[in-house]
């Protein structure tokens, strides 16, 4: 005997709801509001009532404050560099984008992808990356020296006619981490009480490594950084900064163990958010350095040459900085998608 | 160690409804609950989830998915159960609940329990 169809929601429907919830709730509210269903309107009117608090909670739950405040200090200096000599973008565009920015970021935290991104996904991530960073170079540059009055469109084009050269280094570049990655062998604790607590203890020995390392260098960098970026306090301000946020990192409190895997979550996701931070923070001095030595003395002197170089470095560097990114950020994604799922399928 | 004063009021009704579901405590099954705890008032679905969220951010709760199940679309159940440290905090939100109760008890003399139900 044919079993009877099951009562599913529509599938539009239901695949719309899904987009919309973080992907750490997907599976099982996804599944409570199947469970409950008794019509279109019914399961639209829970979605509603659900999906918006399961996304505020989420984002507030995985919101590393410091983090995203560094983040929006760095994002600020980007935008306020490009603004160089009171042309260019306007200081409530900045505050917006900044703003926007740090939004999107927190977004990012619950809408990512469960672990390291595929193939297919890497590329999409580089080709978007690079489109956003030659539109905003070509606006923002442009912008300044059409109001200075040096406007000329043939090196706004050179900006553009480097991609393609660019692109494909890039892409082998993006390949090659990605098999890199690959090989990487991510040693998983066992499920069990003790295996999760080796797993934390040598995640936060690692962690407090690192933190001691990135500090030094950072302060190391503060120092350097006046050379590529040129004078300005704020850059080394923002190194100095983090170099005593990542010390202060290293006091952590004991455990409990029924806290563990909620402390080690949480720790995780710290984590993320502040790599994600440094890894733009090591790229800016060398984002100014590109603008200072090559882009602008380009447009001033009326070489074109300059300019292309310049916005080559430009891509690349953000490129790079979103790679390592995005690689780094997906193995921390696996481990708390697996602390997310909890021990192996079924009571611990 | 958690206090009682860490606790909202409506975390001590979800906290309350996974204790006594024992270990069919899962979204729909706490809803149910809490909706039936919090009577007459309305709870929607979503604010189980962000309390849920929470408590299990503080550590008071522990969960895990279970098998999918065909019912769920192939989706699978997340389950709860208290931590210690959230059995303690119940307990003590409990305690400080009776001493409320002992204290209306006592100044207002023909105080007596009437169930909603």
């Amino acid at each position: 005997m044919e079993e009877p169809a099951l009562v599913a929601p529509p599938e539009l429907l239901e695949r719309a709801v899904e987009r919309l919830l973080p992907v750490a709730a997907r599976e099982c509210v996804m599944g409570d509001l199947r469970e409950v269903y008794r019509g279109p309107w019914q399961y639209l009117v829970e979605a509603l009532h659900t999906v918006p608090r399961v996304a505020a909670s989420h984002v507030w739950r995985n919101a590393n404050l410091p983090a995203l405040g560094l983040n929006g200090v760095l994002i600020w200096l980007c935008l306020a560099g490009l603004r160089a000599g009171g042309q260019g973008l306007g200081i409530v565009t900045i505050l917006l984008a900044t703003a926007a920015g740090v939004f999107v970021l927190a977004l990012s935290q619950i809408y990512g992808d469960a672990g390291r991104p595929t193939g297919a996904r890497a590329i999409k991530g580089a080709i978007w990356t690079v489109g956003m960073v030659a539109v905003l170079c070509v606006w923002n540059f442009g912008l300044k020296y059409q109001r200075i009055g040096g406007a000329d469109y043939l090196l706004e084009f050179g900006m553009l006619q480097s991609l393609p050269f660019v692109l494909p280094v890039l892409g082998l570049l993006r390949t090659g981490l990605l098999v890199q990655s690959d090989f990487q062998t991510e040693r998983l604790a066992d499920d069990g009480p003790s295996g999760l607590e080796n797993e934390y203890r040598a995640f936060s020995v690692s962690a407090r490594r690192v933190n001691w390392v990135e500090s030094a260098a950072l302060i190391g960098g503060a120092c350097l950084t006046p050379i590529l970026a040129g004078p300005g306090p704020w850059l080394p301000a923002t190194f100095l900064a983090t170099a005593a946020y990542l010390l202060a990192q290293n006091i952590v409190r004991p455990v409990e163990d029924a806290e563990l895997r909620a402390c080690y979550r949480r720790r995780l996701q710290t984590r993320r958010q502040l790599r994600h931070f440094l890894s733009w923070l090591w790229a800016a001095p060398f984002l100014l350095a590109a603008c200072r030595l090559l882009v602008w003395p380009g447009y001033e002197s009326g070489r074109a040459i300059l300019v292309a170089l310049g916005s080559s470095a430009i891509v690349s560097i953000c490129f790079l900085a979103r790679a390592a990114d995005s690689e780094c950020a997906g193995l921390l994604r696996e481990r708390m998608a697996r602390l997310e799922a909890g021990p192996v399928m079924g009571e611990p | 160690m958690p206090d009682s004063s860490l606790l909202g009021q409506f975390e001590q009704v979800v906290l309350g409804a996974i204790l006594s579901l024992g270990k069919d405590a899962y979204g729909v099954t706490i809803h149910a609950r809490v909706v039936e705890l919090s009577a007459p008032r309305a709870v929607m679905r979503g604010a189980v989830y962000a309390t849920l969220d929470r408590l299990e951010g503080k550590g008071l709760v522990a969960s895990w998915l279970s098998e999918p199940a065909k019912e769920r679309g192939g989706r699978a159940r997340r389950y709860y159960r208290l931590e210690k440290s959230g059995e303690q905090a119940l307990r003590e939100s409990a305690r400080a609940a009776k001493r409320l109760y002992d204290t209306l008890a006592r100044n207002w003399k023909g105080l007596a329990w009437k169930s909603p139900h």
